[in-house]
C-alpha cells in the first residue's frame, strides 16, 4: 500500500511540476526549437526553481564544498575564480597590439589591467583553493609595455583598500567592480595621466537599486548571500551637462543628456545605468565647456565604474568597444583627434579574448 | 537530452508515459520504438538514423536466417557476415573516432551488440525469431539502455514484449528506481568526477603521492557510479515500460577475487563476451595455455567495452593476468584466506588497475603509478590536493559508503525487525533522494 502511494506521490510530482511551472510562467514568444532552450526555460522557471537552489547550495555547503562552477562562496559574498583558458599567446598578442598602437600614433597612450575580485578579495578563499597568480602577470603585462605605453598598476591601491578596511569593492553577486571599486581605479589612473583626482567627498552617493543579485547566484543560490546596490556617484560641485551618445549592439543611437541614464536600465540589464551599458561605441560630450582635451578609450565593461568618474575631466570621450565593433569603422577612428588613448580592461579579457589585437587595425 | 535533465524528467518522461499507457497493448511496442527513436533523434537525428539502420539490418539478417533455417550452410554465412560487419563497424569507428576526436554515436556498442547477439542465438536454434520488427526494435534500441547498458538477451525480454504488464505499482517502482540512479549520477559521480578532472588536470611533474592515490580512487568511483547510475536509470524506465532490464552492478568494490570482480562489475558485458566469444573458444576446457590465453582475452574484450584504446586494452589485461593466475596457480591458496584480507587483496588489484584506465596514455599510467608508489620524489601532498580533501572528502567517504552493501543490508535487518520502520524511511528517503536530485540539476 505504501508502495502504491509512494508511486503516486513521485509520479504527481513528475507531472504537476512542469504543468504549474507552465501555467504560473507561460512561455511568451519562446523558440523551443532546440533542448537547450527547453533546459534553459524549466531551470529558469520550474516551479519551487529557488527554494531548490537553496537546498542545493546548502548541501554543498553542509558537504563541506565551498566551491561550485568555479565561484566560491566566502563570509562577504561570491567570487568567481579566474583560471585563464587560453594559452599566453592571446596575452601576449594582446599585449603587442597595445604597444603597435603606441607606436603608429603620436598620442599618449596608457593601459590599466584590472585585477578580478578572486586575487583582491583573496583572504576570504578557502584554505589552499587554487588561485592564479594575477598580481605577478599584470606585472609582466607591465614590464612589456614599458618604454612605450604608460602602464597603470591599480592592483595595490585596489588591495590595500580591501585588506585594510575591507571596502565595497567588487560586487558580491557579480563579478564587476562597484563604483566605489571604479572610483579606486580612477584616482590612480587619473594621478598617472597627470591629471587631479577629486576627491570622494565632492560626490554625492545615490542608491540606484537595492538588493540586485548577479549572474554568481545562479551557481550559489543561498539565503545567507547578501544581495547587491548599485550606487551612483553624482559630481556636486560642477554640474556639467552631457550628451552621451550610445551606438546600441543593433547598430542604432541613443541619445541621452546624462551619465546615468536609468530609462535605459529600467528596459533591460541594471548595469546599463552605467553610460548605458553594453553598446559598440559611445560619444560623450561636456555642454557648455571648452576646455578640456578628448580622451579615446578602449576597453571592457569594467570601464563602467571608473570612467563616469575619468570622463569629468575631459570636453569629450569617446568609448570602443573592440568585441563589437566593425573593421570598417575602426578604420575610420582618428586617434590622433584625441589627447590621450587608455586602453582599458579586466585581467580576464585581457588573457582570455584576442578582441584587444583588433587595435592594431586603427590606421 | 541527457537522462539527468529536467527536460527529461518533467517533460519527455511524463509525456511518454501518457502516451505509452494510453494506447491500446497492441500498440504499446511500436510507441515505445518510437518514443526511443523520438529520444535520439532530440540528440542526433543522424544517429538515430543510423541506429534506426543498422537495427534494420540486423533484422533483416535475422528473417533472412529464420526462413533459411539455423542449420542451412547460407545461414552460417550470414550470421558469421553480419559478426564480421560489425565488429569491423565497432573497431573502424572507434579508431576512426580516436583519431579524429569525436564522440562515438551514444549507444552505439549497445545496440549493435545487443542485435548481433540476437542474430547469433538464432543461428545456434538459442532463441526463437520474433516476427514483430517493433518487438525487435525496442529490444535493441530502448533508449533507457542506450547510455551504459545493460546489454539484454532476447530471451530476457521475450516475455515483457509480447504482453506488456500494466500496473501502476510496476510504474511507480520505475519511476523510484530511476529517481534512485538519478541521484546516484548528481550526487555522488558527478561529484567525484570533480576530484578526478580536477586531479588528472595537475602536469605530472606537480602530482603528489596523496594526489595520485586520490586521482586514481576517484578515477575507479566515478567510472562505477557513472555506469551504474545510467544503469539504474535504464533498469527504472524499463520498468516503467514494462520491461525487466538485468542488473548490472553488484557491489564490485567488495569483490573477493579479481575474478569476482568481473563477476560484478559491467556483469552482462562480460555474461556477453562469455556467451559469444569464450564459449567460441571453449571456456576452460583445453591445457593451462590456452585456458589462460581464453581468461587473457575475455578480459582484453571487456576493457576494450570502454574504448579502443591501448590503455583499455591493457588495463583488461593487467587484470586479465590477475584472472588467470587465480584460475591456475592461485586458487587453492586463496581459498583459504579470511574473506576480509581477500578483499583487501580484490580491492588493492583493481585500484590500481584504475591507474592504467584513468591515464591518456601508457606513459602517463606508468608515471602516476610511480608517483603513487612514492619513487617519484614528489612529495605527499599538496595545496590542490588537500582543497580536495577539505572540500570533497565528504563526497569520497559517500561514494566509499555507497560502493558496498552496508545500505542493502541495514535495509534487510530492519525489514526483519521493523518493516514499517523501513516503509516509511523508504518514502522518506526516495522523496529525499528526488528532492535532492531534482535541486543539483537546477
Amino acid at each position: 500500500m505504501i508502495k502504491k502511494i509512494l508511486s503516486c506521490i513521485v509520479l504527481g510530482v513528475l507531472v504537476v511540476m512542469p504543468v504549474l511551472s507552465v501555467l504560473l510562467s507561460p512561455p511568451h514568444q519562446q523558440d523551443f526549437s532546440s533542448f537547450q532552450t527547453l533546459e534553459n526555460y524549466l531551470d529558469e522557471h520550474l516551479v519551487l526553481a529557488d527554494p531548490l537552489r537553496t537546498v542545493s547550495a546548502e548541501l554543498s555547503l553542509l558537504a563541506g564544498q565551498k566551491e561550485r562552477d568555479g565561484v566560491f562562496y566566502t563570509s562577504d559574498g561570491l567570487l568567481q575564480n579566474f583560471w585563464p583558458t587560453e594559452s599566453n599567446t592571446v596575452r601576449q598578442r594582446n599585449t603587442d597590439a597595445i604597444i603597435t598602437f603606441a607606436q603608429n600614433h603620436d598620442v599618449p597612450t596608457y593601459s590599466v589591467v584590472i585585477p578580478t575580485a578572486v586575487a583582491i578579495k583573496q583572504k576570504l578563499v578557502p584554505d589552499n583553493a587554487p588561485l592564479y597568480n594575477q598580481k605577478e602577470i599584470i606585472t609582466t603585462i607591465n614590464r612589456a609595455m614599458e618604454g612605450k605605453v604608460t602602464a597603470i598598476d591599480v592592483y595595490p591601491t585596489l588591495f590595500q583598500a580591501y585588506d585594510d578596511n575591507a571596502e565595497y569593492l567588487y560586487y558580491r553577486t557579480s563579478p564587476r567592480l562597484t563604483t566605489l571599486g571604479g572610483y579606486r581605479v580612477y584616482s590612480d589612473v587619473a594621478e598617472r595621466m597627470r591629471l587631479s583626482p577629486r576627491p570622494l567627498r565632492r560626490f554625492s552617493k545615490e542608491y540606484a537599486y537595492h538588493d540586485y543579485y548577479g549572474e554568481l547566484t545562479s551557481s550559489w543560490s543561498s539565503k545567507k548571500v547578501q544581495g547587491d546596490i548599485l550606487t551612483l556617484y553624482q559630481n556636486t560641485t560642477d554640474s556639467q551637462g552631457y550628451q552621451l551618445t550610445v551606438t546600441n549592439t543593433d547598430g542604432s543611437k541613443s541619445v541621452y543628456n546624462t551619465l546615468f541614464p536609468r530609462a535605459r536600465a529600467m528596459l533591460g540589464n541594471p548595469f546599463d545605468i552605467y553610460l548605458g551599458g553594453e553598446c559598440i561605441r559611445f560619444d560623450l560630450r561636456v555642454l557648455d565647456r571648452d576646455e578640456g582635451g578628448g580622451l579615446l578609450v578602449f576597453g571592457d565593461d569594467s570601464i563602467e565604474s571608473f570612467l563616469p568618474f575619468l570622463a569629468q575631466h575631459y570636453g569629450q570621450v569617446t568609448y570602443i568597444n573592440l568585441a563589437l565593433i566593425s573593421k570598417a569603422d575602426l578604420v575610420a577612428l582618428n586617434p590622433n583627434s584625441y589627447d590621450q588613448v587608455l586602453f582599458a580592461y579586466s585581467l580576464e579579457t585581457f588573457c582570455d579574448s584576442s578582441e584587444i589585437s583588433k587595435a592594431t587595425a586603427v590606421s | 537530452m541527457q537522462l539527468a535533465s529536467l527536460s527529461f524528467v518533467f517533460l519527455f518522461l511524463p509525456v511518454s508515459i501518457a502516451v505509452y499507457y494510453s494506447l491500446p497493448d497492441r500498440y504499446k511496442n511500436l510507441c515505445l520504438l518510437a518514443i526511443s527513436l523520438a529520444f535520439y533523434a532530440f540528440l542526433s537525428w543522424q544517429g538515430m538514423v543510423l541506429m534506426a539502420a543498422m537495427t534494420a539490418v540486423d533484422y533483416a539478417v535475422a528473417a533472412g536466417i529464420h526462413r533459411l533455417g539455423p542449420q542451412h550452410p547460407r545461414a552460417r554465412q550470414l550470421c558469421s557476415a553480419l559478426a564480421a560487419a560489425t565488429v569491423a563497424l565497432i573497431a573502424g569507428t572507434s579508431a576512426y573516432a580516436q583519431i579524429e576526436h569525436f564522440d562515438l554515436p551514444l549507444g552505439f556498442y549497445v545496440y549493435l551488440l545487443t542485435g548481433l547477439g540476437y542474430v547469433v542465438d538464432l543461428y545456434r536454434g538459442e532463441a526463437e525469431f520474433e516476427p514483430n520488427p517493433a518487438r525487435f526494435g525496442v529490444m535493441c534500441c530502448f533508449f533507457g539502455k542506450l547510455y551504459a547498458g545493460p546489454l539484454v538477451e532476447y530471451s530476457e525480454v521475450a516475455a515483457d514484449l509480447r504482453s506488456p504488464v500494466k500496473s501502476l505499482t510496476g510504474v511507480g517502482e520505475g519511476v523510484l528506481m530511476f529517481v534512485r540512479g538519478l541521484a546516484k549520477k548528481v550526487l555522488l559521480a558527478d561529484q567525484i568526477s570533480v576530484v578526478f578532472t580536477t586531479l588528472g588536470a595537475l602536469p605530472s611533474g606537480q602530482l603528489p603521492v596523496l594526489g595520485a592515490w586520490m586521482m586514481v580512487l576517484s578515477s575507479a568511483f566515478a567510472t562505477y557510479f557513472n555506469l551504474s547510475s545510467y544503469c539504474d536509470m535504464a533498469v527504472g524506465l524499463g520498468q516503467v515500460f514494462g520491461l525487466s532490464l538485468p542488473a548490472n552492478f553488484s557491489y564490485p568494490f567488495q569483490s573477493r577475487t579479481v575474478t569476482d570482480f568481473f563477476a560484478r562489475f559491467n556483469i552482462t558485458v562480460t555474461r556477453y563476451i562469455r556467451r559469444y566469444v569464450y564459449r567460441v573458444l571453449g571456456y576452460d576446457t583445453g591445457g593451462r595455455l590456452s585456458n589462460a590465453l581464453n581468461l587473457m582475452l575475455t578480459a582484453m574484450l571487456a576493457g576494450l567495452w570502454f574504448g579502443l584504446r591501448l590503455n583499455t586494452l591493457v588495463w583488461g589485461m593487467f587484470l586479465g593476468g590477475f584472472m588467470v593466475i587465480e584460475a591456475l596457480w592461485a586458487h587453492r591458496w586463496l581459498e583459504n584466506i579470511p574473506p576480509f584480507f581477500l578483499r583487501i587483496y580484490a580491492f588493492a588489484v583493481v585500484l590500481l588497475s584504475y591507474a592504467i584506465f584513468a591515464g591518456s596514455s601508457l606513459t602517463q599510467s606508468w608515471n602516476t603509478f610511480v608517483v603513487m608508489m612514492g619513487f617519484s620524489g614528489h612529495g605527499f601532498t599538496n595545496d590542490t590536493v588537500q582543497y580536495m580533501l577539505l572540500t570533497r572528502g565528504s563526497v569520497m567517504v559517500a561514494c566509499m559508503l555507497f560502493s558496498t552493501s552496508l545500505f542493502a543490508r541495514l535495509g534487510q535487518w530492519l525489514r526483519q525487525r521493523s518493516p514499517l520502520l523501513l516503509q516509511v524511511l523508504t518514502v522518506a528517503s526516495n522523496a529525499a533522494l528526488l528532492l535532492l536530485a531534482v535541486s543539483m540539476m537546477i
